[in-house]
């Protein structure tokens, strides 16, 4: 006699297949890579041979010595910090404004899908676009600069200040998708709720902090989350706006990863090194996540 | 229903998996023409190739690094599409990064069949694998001066053959420099240091630019300034083998930093991140009075020049004069890059890129791509009814031929030495660093960079 499935039974063989697929892929392009890196950190290899030979954490220790580690190390940590910050503050400013009701002169949806262009285009572009930009001689930035009558800035190449032409570019680009989130969040709040502080004479600022924030605490742990790994993996934009100038000011641990892995030809101080900031930013995810679950639960 | 449209969403599903992971499976290379050789490959599979023979159809890879002749390279493949229909070339231009390319494709083990090649480390990794073909055996390697064979000879592997030869130029604006006074190319380094002072005093442009933000631009200046300081003390060959050796001193005589910071103060704002092609867009907006390049980039630095001068014999080229008044200057060479063939499974595509690469280097095919990038070629078949060059490079090419040289030197050290020593260069140029202290960085950095 041919036995049933029970109905939990049956929804569990579902979910599993449908779940499938998509374990496969992850299983093939995430997992096994990643192993493959953590295999690779403790050999030497050219990435083309069949030579590896085993050296332990040699890889590992010898990073801090090599040539500008801590400067990238610290212009990574800069970058990451300052995207982070002004990603989330503009992003939120502007899902403010994007959601204030009332007739404006321009239709808010146009005004929401031009905020999120950016995020359609690819760094690569986007890096271009705006090294062009930049450019000290005939960039349209220095060119709106004169217009004014004020001195030229020399983006690429002055300490400090190519870092933040880096930041500024990276920043257009991302924030888009976080304008997105937080505007999903605030229309998320019941309008009651808001009349009801209206009513009790609460002013704007007010509605703000006690009640729009803290409703928005689990948009507010999205973006901080995925805006901080997006920024400590960040590549091909900072990379082609600045190409890590001046000295090693604004190269990243991405672009040194890349450097030993397919210009030194060296895949096993590439592969510890990717290790390093994948420890760094689970860590670090990890610990948002901690800190701003509490101050969800909190509200 | 609703059975069938969970079977219809897993069957989808399991479509998907199978056409990513079929995807990533190991490269078959195809055999039939695609795109526009459609309706060739849907007539005959077959088709009667050069010499009557018959050929089954197939895509043949080429990677080209120099995006400044891609017009005339089409030109080219066209040409050789027409006489082998069964051959259908698919170009891919990958600019200068060529190294982390191949190195990427080498991992995939799926190198093109043809390819451009630097001579560096990465390239020599590939050839210690077995995975460049001994380009000797092709006929067309009897035409390729020793020197050159030589040049791109690793582990008795002669990797392929050189597209021209490289070497380092002053490019100028003769406009310009006569609205500073100057009637003619400064000849020694004190007349490029005083040009470029007359330069910055009697007009707005910029004195000297190099495109820095490519390696071997940024690296030439210094190069130059060192050949030309140590050149005829140490004698030919001497500088490149203490170079390989790591035993160079780069340090030991002052006058190659004072050089070097002469220079770079005369430097354009915005040089160390410039491109070619922001060079060549200076020289067209009439912003930069010279510039050290490569020759190779002499057909479009010239005909820029030529348009913001309004008159092509505006452009002008010398060998770059970092020389002490009274002495010849010394340059630094390097070949092109070069073309090499890899080894390939199918013996089709093997077919096939033999047959690409001995077409390829025929006077009358190859002087298509020659003549369109201006360097100096180096087949001893190739005529002066071949060769067409820049007017400004072919009046230095009898001085390029007579002047002491040493190599071009990066290529023969690391990728972390040349990118270290690159990175003080460049914040030397943009002012951001004294030129002693990147000398004493780069003396320091090549004691464990060397790669012999």
């Amino acid at each position: 006699m041919k036995k049933k499935m029970t109905f939990e039974r049956k929804r569990t063989v579902t979910g599993a297949c449908f779940l499938l697929p998509s374990a496969i892929l992850c299983l093939i392009f995430v997992i096994v890579p990643l192993v493959d890196i953590f295999r690779y950190s403790v050999y030497e290899w050219n990435g083309v041979g069949s030579n590896m030979k085993f050296v332990g954490l040699a890889n590992f220790l010898r990073l801090p010595s090599t040539e500008g580690f801590w400067e990238m190390a610290k212009a990574t940590v800069i970058y990451v910090v300052g995207v982070t910050i002004l990603v989330i503050v503009i992003a939120f400013l502007l899902a403010l404004v994007l959601d204030l009701k009332g007739k404006g002169r321009i239709n808010r949806n146009f005004l929401r899908a031009m905020w999120f262009v950016p995020c359609l285009l690819s760094g690569a572009i986007v890096g271009i676009l705006w090294r062009i930009m930049y450019n000290y001689n005939n960039g349209l930035i220095n060119t709106l600069i004169g217009y004014l009558n004020l001195p030229k800035v020399n983006w690429l190449e002055t300490y400090g200040v190519t870092m933040g032409a880096v930041i500024v570019a990276s920043v257009w680009c991302q924030i888009g998708m976080c304008t997105i989130i937080f505007l999903a969040g605030l229309q998320s709040i019941p309008e009651d709720l808001l009349e009801v502080a209206r009513i009790d004479g609460a002013s704007y600022f007010q509605q703000l902090r006690k009640i729009v924030i803290p409703m928005m605490a689990s948009s507010i742990t999205i973006n901080v989350i995925t805006t901080t790994i997006a920024a400590f993996k960040a590549y091909e934009l900072p990379y082609l706006v600045s190409n890590g100038l001046p000295g090693y000011s604004t190269r990243l641990l991405t672009q040194r990863i890349y450097f030993y892995g397919f210009r030194s030809m060296d895949y096993g101080t590439a592969s510890a090194l990717s290790v390093v900031l994948i420890i760094i930013i689970t860590l670090i995810s990890l610990l948002q996540l901690v800190v701003l679950k509490r101050r969800e639960d909190i509200y | 229903m609703r059975k069938m449209r969970k079977m219809l969403a897993l069957l989808l599903c399991a479509g998907m998996i199978l056409g990513g992971i079929s995807a990533c499976g190991s490269k078959e290379t195809p055999t039939q023409a695609p795109a526009e050789g459609e309706s060739k490959t849907e007539e005959s599979k077959e088709e009667p190739a050069a010499g009557g023979e018959e050929h089954e159809n197939v895509t043949l890879e080429v990677c080209i690094v120099q995006p400044d002749w891609s017009d005339e390279w089409d030109d080219m493949e066209k040409k050789f599409e027409d006489e082998y229909p069964w051959i259908d070339v698919v170009s891919v231009g990958v600019q200068e990064n060529q190294g982390e390319f191949l190195t990427t494709r080498a991992a995939a083990n799926d190198l093109p069949a043809i390819t451009q090649i630097n001579n560096n480390q990465n390239v020599w990794a590939l050839c210690e694998e077995g995975k460049i073909l001994d380009a000797s055996g092709f006929s067309v390697a009897a035409n390729v001066p020793d020197s050159y064979k030589d040049a791109y000879t690793h582990d008795g592997v002669f990797m392929g053959i050189t597209q021209g030869a490289a070497f380092t130029v002053l490019f100028l604006n003769m406009d310009i420099l006569k609205q500073a006074g100057w009637e003619a190319p400064p000849t020694n380094f004190d007349e490029l240091i005083k040009c470029c002072e007359d330069i910055e005093a009697n007009t707005d442009v910029a004195a000297i630019t190099v495109a820095a933000n490519k390696t071997t631009n940024c690296w030439m200046v210094w190069e130059g300034i060192l050949a030309n300081v140590y050149g005829d003390e140490l004698g030919f060959g001497v500088y490149d083998e203490q170079i390989k050796d790591g035993t160079f001193d780069f340090a030991k005589n002052p006058k190659a930093t004072e050089m070097l910071a002469a220079i770079s103060s005369h430097m354009m704002t915005g040089t160390s991140s410039m491109t070619e092609d922001d060079v060549t867009a200076a020289f067209a907006d009439g912003a930069v009075a010279m510039a050290i390049a490569g020759n190779w980039t002499a057909a479009n630095i010239c005909d820029a020049i030529g348009e913001a001068a309004g008159d092509p014999a505006a452009a002008a080229a010398v060998l770059v004069p970092f020389n002490e008044a009274g002495k010849d200057p010394w340059i630094s060479v390097s070949p092109e890059d070069a073309f090499a063939c890899t080894v390939q499974e199918d013996p089709n595509v093997a077919e096939a890129a033999k047959v690409f690469y001995e077409w390829v280097f025929q006077p009358e095919n190859f002087k298509i791509i020659q003549n369109a990038r201006g360097t100096v070629p180096v087949l001893t078949n190739m005529t002066d009814e071949h060769i067409v060059l820049p007017d400004a490079v072919a009046d230095i090419v009898p001085a390029m031929n007579a002047a002491q040289y040493v190599m071009m030197s990066f290529n023969l050290l690391t990728s972390e030495f040349y990118d270290s020593s690159c990175t003080a260069l460049k914040d030397v140029y943009s002012g951001n660093l004294k030129a002693e202290d990147a000398v004493a960085s780069m003396a320091e950095a090549l004691k464990g960079s060397h790669l012999n």
